[in-house]
C-alpha cells in the first residue's frame, strides 16, 4: 500500500473519493488491480492508457458477456482503450455503493449496441444471444416471441423499442440488479 | 441520492453534448429551475453519446457548459460544507467519465471561491455547519459499520467461482458472526472478567471448586463445570470491589448487560429485517411482474470471474428461458379446473402431513426432556442424541416429499438447508445466553470453525449452482425467520424473569423474582406501590396485545397506502413517458403551453422531425 500511496498526490485521491463511490483505500486496491493487467506499462504512468485486448484480462471482465460493451462505454476514448481513471468509474458503477440509477444509465449503454439511445429489437436480440452463451441456441420463432414478450412488458408507449425511461422503470422494480 | 444532507434528493443534471454529425435528437435541459431547494426530476431524459476523441478545446467547452448548467441551481453554489456534500452527489451522479468530472469540480471550485470573496460567511454559521456535517458523517459511519473487510478475499473468490447465491449465505454467516463477537465480548468484559476477578481475589465467601475435573463433564456440562464461570449458578449477589472505592454490584450488571443485549439484538435485527423487506418486496411491488424483462436485464451475476461459472449461468439462464417461454405455451389440460384443484388437494395433503410429523417429534422430545433430564448423569444424553438424529433425518424425509410434490430440491450446496441450520444455531445462543453469560463467546468460535469448514466443503466438493438463486426475497425470508426466533425466545425469556422465582444459586437467590432486581435493588418499588401497579396493568399481556393489533392494522394500512403512491406514480411516469417521446419524435407540434413539463424547458417547435439544435441557448 505504501508504494501505491506515493504514486497519487494527496489531491487526487481526494478528488477520486470525492468522485466515486470509494473510499481512498479502495482507489489504491483498485490501482493494484489495474496494474496487474500491464504492470511495465502502468508503473511509467499511473494513468496509463491500456487496449481493450489487456483490459479483458481482467477475470470478471474476462468471462462477462458484455466485457467489450462495458470497456466501451467506460472508455474515455469510446473506442474501448481505458485509462485508470475509466476503469476507477468503472469499479465505481459496479460497487454496492453505487445507486441503482447510476448503474441503470450505464447498463442501458451497455445494453444499446447499435447506439441510437434505444434498445431495439434487435439490440434486445444481440443481449439475449450473449447471455444463453455461444453453446446454447434459440430458434427465430422462440427469439421473436421472448422479445415480443419482453417489449410487451416493458414498451410503454408502443413504439417497438425501449426508451431510458421505461428501461429505468423495469430496473427500478427488480430487487437484484447488478450487485 | 444525497446521504449526508437530510436525504434531500438532488437534481439530475442533463447534459447536452457537441456533436459534429447530423441528425442526432436533440436535448433537454430538465434542472428543474432555480428553487432554492432542491428537487427531484423526472429522470430518465439522457442522451449520452459523448465523444471525445476530438481536439482538446472541445473537452474544455464541454466541461464549461456543464460548470454553467450546474451554476444555475443557488443550493449548489454557496460556499458552505452542506454545498459541498451536495456538489459531490451531483457529480458523483453525472453520467461522464472520471476525468471530465475531475475538470467540473476544478472548475466549480474556482468559480465558487470567486463568489464567496464577495460575500463570506461567518465564522459561526461556518462551525455549525461544520459540525453537523461531523454528526451526519459518524451517524453514516455507524450505520454502515464496515465490518466487510472480514473474510473479504475468501468472499471475492467464492462469489467469482460460484456466483452470488453461494456468497450470501457466507455474507449472512459473517454478519451473525460480528454480531455475536460484539455480544460476547460485552458480556464477557462485564460479567465474566468481575466473576473471575471476585474469585481470583479470595475474599470471604467464595467456595473454591470441591469437584474435581472427570473427562465426561465435557459431554454433559456437568460436574467440574457447575462451579465455573460457565453456569449462572456459580455468579455471585455480592458487590465486588473491583478497584478501591468503586463497587460493582453483580445482580444489577449481568441483568442489565443481558437484558440490554437482548434488546439491542432485537432492534438491530428488526431494523435489518424492515429494510430487507422494503427492498424486495414493497418497492417491487404494485402492478405487472416485469418476469421477462428482469430475467434478459437483471439476470447476469456480474460477481462471476471464472470461465466454468460463466458458462454454467449462461446454461442456467437459457434453461430459464426456454422453461419461461414454454410455460406461456400452456396447453388446455394445464389450465383446467380439475389439474388446479388436484394440485391444492395434494398441497394441503402434504402440508398436513408435515405439520402432524413436526407435532409428533415436539411431543416426543418433550416427553424425553421430562424422563431424563433431571435423574443423574449420562442419561441427559439420551435426549441430545435424539435431537440430533431427528435432525438429520427429517431433512430427507422432507425432501423425498418435495420432489414428489414435483419440485426440485436444491442441488450442490443446500444453501437453504445450511441457513437454516445458523439459525438453529443462533437459536441455541440467545435461548443460553440468560444462563450462561459465557456461551455467546463458545458459539462464536464455533461460527467461526463452521466458516472455514464450509468454506473448505463448497470449495473442494461443490459444483456452482445451476439455477438462479433470487437472493433478496431469499434474504428477506431468513431475516424474518431469525427475528421471529428471537422474538418468541425473548418472550420466553420475559415470562421467566417475571414469573420464576430463582434458583438458591446464582446472581438472584436473593430476590423472589428476577425483575425484583430492577424495581427493589434500583428503583425500590415495593409489590404495592401504586408505581408498580400501573405498570403490572399496562404490562399485562392482553393491554400489550391490544396497542400491537391496532399498531399492525395502521402499519398495515400505511403500507397499502405507500404501495398505491408508487403504482400512481409509475402510472403518472407511464403517461409522461409517452408525452416526452411522442414529442421528441415531433408528433406533437408546437408545444407551447407547458402544462406537462417544467416552464424551464426549452422545447423546439419544429414539424419535420428531429431536430439538431443545441439547446444550450438558454
Amino acid at each position: 500500500m505504501g508504494q501505491g500511496k506515493s504514486q497519487f498526490s494527496e489531491e487526487e485521491l481526494q478528488d477520486y473519493q470525492d468522485l466515486t463511490y470509494f473510499t481512498k483505500k479502495e482507489v489504491l486496491h483498485a490501482h493494484q488491480k489495474f496494474k496487474v493487467l500491464a504492470p511495465e506499462k502502468v508503473g511509467h504512468n499511473k494513468n496509463a492508457k491500456l487496449p481493450m485486448s489487456k483490459m479483458l484480462n481482467y477475470p470478471e471482465l474476462n468471462v462477462n458477456p458484455f466485457g467489450d460493451r462495458i470497456c466501451k462505454v467506460f472508455s474515455s476514448s469510446r473506442d474501448g482503450d481505458c485509462t485508470f481513471e475509466d476503469f476507477l468509474d468503472m469499479m465505481s458503477v459496479f460497487s454496492e455503493t453505487a445507486p441503482k440509477s447510476v448503474k441503470a444509465e450505464h447498463a442501458f449503454r451497455i445494453f444499446d449496441f447499435d447506439g441510437d439511445d434505444m434498445l431495439g429489437a434487435s439490440d434486445l436480440k444481440q443481449v439475449i444471444e450473449r447471455l444463453i452463451g455461444k453453446d446454447n441456441h434459440l430458434d427465430e420463432a422462440e427469439m421473436e416471441h421472448l422479445i415480443q414478450n419482453i417489449l410487451e412488458e416493458a414498451d410503454l408507449d408502443d413504439d417497438g423499442a425501449l426508451s431510458f425511461a421505461e428501461f429505468e422503470h423495469i430496473i427500478d422494480r427488480s430487487s437484484d440488479f447488478m450487485k | 441520492m444525497s446521504r449526508y444532507v437530510n436525504e434531500e434528493p438532488i437534481p439530475m443534471f442533463e447534459i447536452n453534448h457537441p456533436e459534429p454529425g447530423p441528425s442526432r435528437h436533440s436535448h433537454y435541459d430538465h434542472a428543474s429551475g432555480d428553487s432554492p431547494r432542491p428537487t427531484m426530476v423526472v429522470s430518465g431524459h439522457r442522451k449520452f453519446n459523448t465523444i471525445y476523441a476530438g481536439p482538446q478545446d472541445n473537452f474544455d467547452n464541454h466541461a464549461d457548459k456543464i460548470v454553467a448548467k450546474m451554476e444555475q441551481h443557488r443550493a449548489l453554489m454557496e460556499d458552505t460544507p452542506i454545498s459541498e456534500q451536495l456538489r459531490k452527489e451531483a457529480l458523483r451522479e453525472l453520467p461522464q467519465c472520471l476525468t471530465m468530472k475531475r475538470c467540473v469540480k476544478k472548475k466549480l471550485s474556482k468559480s465558487i471561491s470567486r463568489k464567496s470573496q464577495r460575500n463570506p460567511i461567518g465564522f459561526w454559521k461556518r462551525l455549525k455547519y461544520r459540525l453537523s456535517i461531523k454528526v451526519a458523517k459518524t451517524r453514516h459511519n455507524f450505520k454502515h459499520f464496515n465490518y466487510f473487510e472480514l473474510w473479504h478475499g475468501t468472499l471475492k473468490d467464492i462469489e467469482g467461482h460460484f456466483g452470488s447465491g453461494y456468497a450470501s449465505y457466507f455474507k449472512f454467516l459473517r454478519w451473525l458472526f460480528v454480531m455475536n463477537l460484539l455480544v460476547s465480548l460485552m458480556a464477557f468484559s462485564l460479567i465474566t472478567v468481575p466473576q473471575i476477578i471476585y474469585d481470583s481475589s479470595g475474599t470471604n465467601g467464595t467456595v473454591r471448586n470441591t469437584r474435581h475435573f472427570q473427562l465426561q463433564n465435557i459431554f454433559i456440562g456437568d460436574g467440574f463445570f457447575k462451579e465455573t464461570v460457565l453456569y449462572y449458578g456459580h455468579y455471585t449477589h455480592n458487590t465486588i470491589a473491583l478497584v478501591p472505592y468503586l463497587s460493582f454490584y453483580m445482580p444489577a450488571a449481568y441483568f442489565s448487560v443481558t437484558v440490554i443485549l437482548y434488546l439491542l439484538s432485537f432492534f438491530i435485527l428488526g431494523v435489518s429485517v424492515a429494510q430487507s423487506y422494503r427492498r424486495s418486496f414493497i418497492e417491487t411491488e404494485g402492478g405487472l411482474q416485469n418476469i421477462y424483462a428482469n430475467k434478459v436485464f437483471c439476470g447476469w451475476d456480474y460477481a462471476i470471474a471464472t470461465e466454468e461459472a460463466a458458462e454454467l449461468k449462461s446454461s442456467a439462464i437459457y434453461h430459464e428461458l426456454k422453461e419461461l417461454l414454454s410455460e406461456s405455451y400452456e396447453t388446455e389440460w394445464d389450465r383446467s379446473c380439475f389439474y388446479k384443484f388436484w394440485t391444492c388437494t395434494i398441497q394441503a395433503v402434504v402440508n398436513i402431513l408435515i405439520l402432524v410429523v413436526l407435532v409428533g417429534v415436539a411431543w416426543a422430545c418433550w416427553s424425553l426432556l421430562e424422563q431424563f433430564s433431571f435423574k443423574g448423569d449420562g442419561s441427559v444424553l439420551v435426549t441430545t442424541v435424539a435431537v440430533n438424529i431427528i435432525m438429520m433425518v427429517f431433512p430427507i424425509i422432507f425432501n423425498y416429499i418435495s420432489k414428489c410434490r414435483g419440485k426440485h430440491p436444491e442441488s450442490e450446496f443446500d444453501i437453504s438447508k445450511h441457513t437454516l441450520q445458523i439459525i438453529y444455531n443462533q437459536a441455541l445462543f440467545w435461548v443460553g445466553f440468560l444462563y450462561s453469560p459465557i456461551l455467546p463467546a463458545l458459539v462464536t468460535v464455533k461460527m467461526f470453525i463452521i466458516w472455514y469448514i464450509r468454506e473448505g466443503c463448497v470449495r473442494n466438493f461443490c459444483k456452482p449452482p445451476r439455477r438462479t438463486w433470487r437472493a433478496a426475497q431469499t434474504q428477506t425470508f431468513f431475516m424474518m425467520l431469525i427475528f421471529v426466533t428471537l422474538v418468541l425466545i425473548v418472550a420466553g425469556h420475559g415470562y421467566t424473569l417475571k414469573s420464576i422465582s430463582p434458583s438458591d444459586c446464582g446472581t438472584f437467590r436473593n430476590y423472589e423474582r428476577m425483575y425484583q432486581m430492577v424495581t427493589r435493588g434500583v428503583a425500590n418499588l415495593e409489590d404495592d406501590h401504586l408505581v408498580w401497579k400501573i405498570v403490572i396493568y399496562i404490562t399485562k399481556p392482553g393491554a400489550i396485545a391490544l396497542i400491537m393489533i391496532e399498531q399492525a392494522f395502521a402499519q398495515k394500512e400505511k403500507v397499502k397506502m405507500l404501495r398505491d403512491m408508487l403504482v400512481w406514480m409509475s402510472k403518472d411516469k407511464k403517461f409522461l413517458n409517452q408525452m416526452y417521446t411522442k414529442v421528441t419524435r415531433g408528433d406533437v407540434i408546437g408545444v407551447r403551453d407547458n402544462r406537462f413539463m417544467d416552464p424551464s424547458h426549452i422545447l423546439p417547435y419544429e414539424v419535420h422531425g428531429y431536430s439538431t439544435e443545441d439547446v444550450d441557448s438558454n
